[in-house]
């Protein structure tokens, strides 16, 4: 059975954020992050194994275009592993 | 770039630019007054970050996926720096044979106008994948509206140049190619000055240094070519100097954002 998956939303944000912030600066880092959750929808306080992908996977698709491939999939697994650390959230 | 290297490139590009701010300010001093050691100081590195433009340009297009957008950008961004490199081997030539300095019109026109042309071309590529990419803040409207005022500013930037290569009485080629490369300038500024206001947002990231520096190369670059025409255009000659020193500053902006690119897609 697969483990429960729900994070602080916030601390998602922040995360990526992070992620975010060397490649595109602090500004477009938080910008980015959280237009994308407002575009997807996520409202909500915490977000799920899914959503997180989701987001992720939106972000991956802009950054691809600065960093390519490679460098962009070792960016997003990093945010990824850092996003999985965190704790969870009810 | 490691450290030491970072150093060392600027350092290459600081002395032959501190050496024809020398002559800007000191045209008279008998270190200028020597035509070759003038014409080596300024083709050399100009050659060199042009090599390397290209170089890490051809490695950095390899890089990227053939579905990725960028790549065509950077293809024709190197492409285009290809041109500018040939026109400025072919010039290297005709001094180090025949002896003659900036030699107008010539063989090395067309590949400085296919080279610019396709520089113009890599800019528009960068806007759009830079729009493509998500990470600006602004709408269509905000675009049109900076466009227009990159294409308005270019234009009363360009156009006191034109007027007065009009009215000379140059050979008709001569003259195409005095008006040419202005216009061609007038292309490139507007997608650079776009580009540099889409990616402002981008302030204190790596993707921004890279944008930077290219714009910041294109700028240098349109001054010269402005620069040369109006002075060629009208006889104008003793400011020579501020011609070489925006080139040199144009070829290694140009160099040292395609490294910068370089570390971005393998750090």
């Amino acid at each position: 059975m697969m483990e429960p998956f729900r994070k602080n939303t916030g601390d998602v944000l922040q995360t990526i954020h992070a992620g975010l912030s060397p490649y595109v600066g602090k500004l477009m880092a938080r910008t980015a992050a959280e237009a994308h959750c407002r575009e997807l929808g996520f409202y909500g306080s915490a977000l799920d194994r899914q959503q997180i992908d989701i987001l992720l996977q939106k972000i991956r698709l802009g950054l691809v275009i600065f960093l390519g491939k490679e460098k962009t999939d070792a960016v997003v697994q990093e945010m990824q592993s850092a996003i999985s650390r965190l704790g969870e959230t009810h | 770039m490691s450290r030491p290297r970072a150093l060392l490139f600027w350092l290459a590009l600081a002395l032959p630019v501190a050496f024809f701010t020398g002559q800007a300010l000191a045209p008279e001093a008998s270190l200028y007054t020597q035509p070759v050691l003038l014409y080596w100081m300024g083709a050399v590195p100009k050659l060199a970050f042009g090599a390397l433009a290209v170089l890490v340009g051809i490695f950095v297009t390899s890089r990227f996926e053939p579905d990725n957008p960028s790549r065509l950008a950077w293809w024709l961004w190197t492409a285009g720096c290809l041109g500018t490199w040939v026109g400025q081997a072919i010039l290297a030539v005709y001094f180090a044979t025949r002896g003659e300095i900036a030699v107008f019109p010539s063989v090395a026109d067309p590949f400085f106008v296919a080279g610019s042309l396709a520089l113009a071309a890599s800019l528009f590529a960068f806007v759009r994948v830079t729009i493509r990419s998500g990470f600006t803040p602004l709408n269509a409207t905000h675009r049109w509206v900076i466009g227009l005022g990159a294409a308005v500013l270019s234009t009363l930037l360009v156009l006191p140049v034109l007027w007065p290569v009009l009215e000379t009485s140059a050979p008709a080629l001569e003259k195409f190619l005095l008006l040419a490369y202005p216009a061609l300038d007038l292309l490139m500024l507007v997608p650079a000055l776009l580009l540099l206001r889409l990616t402002a947002s981008l302030w204190g990231g790596r993707v921004w240094t890279v944008w930077a520096l290219l714009a910041g190369g294109i700028l240098c670059n349109a001054a010269g070519d402005i620069l040369f025409s109006y002075f060629s255009g009208l006889g104008k000659t003793q400011l020579e100097a501020l011609i070489d020193i925006a080139f040199l500053l144009g070829y290694g902006l140009f160099a040292a954002g395609v490294i910068h690119q370089r570390d971005l897609l393998a750090g």
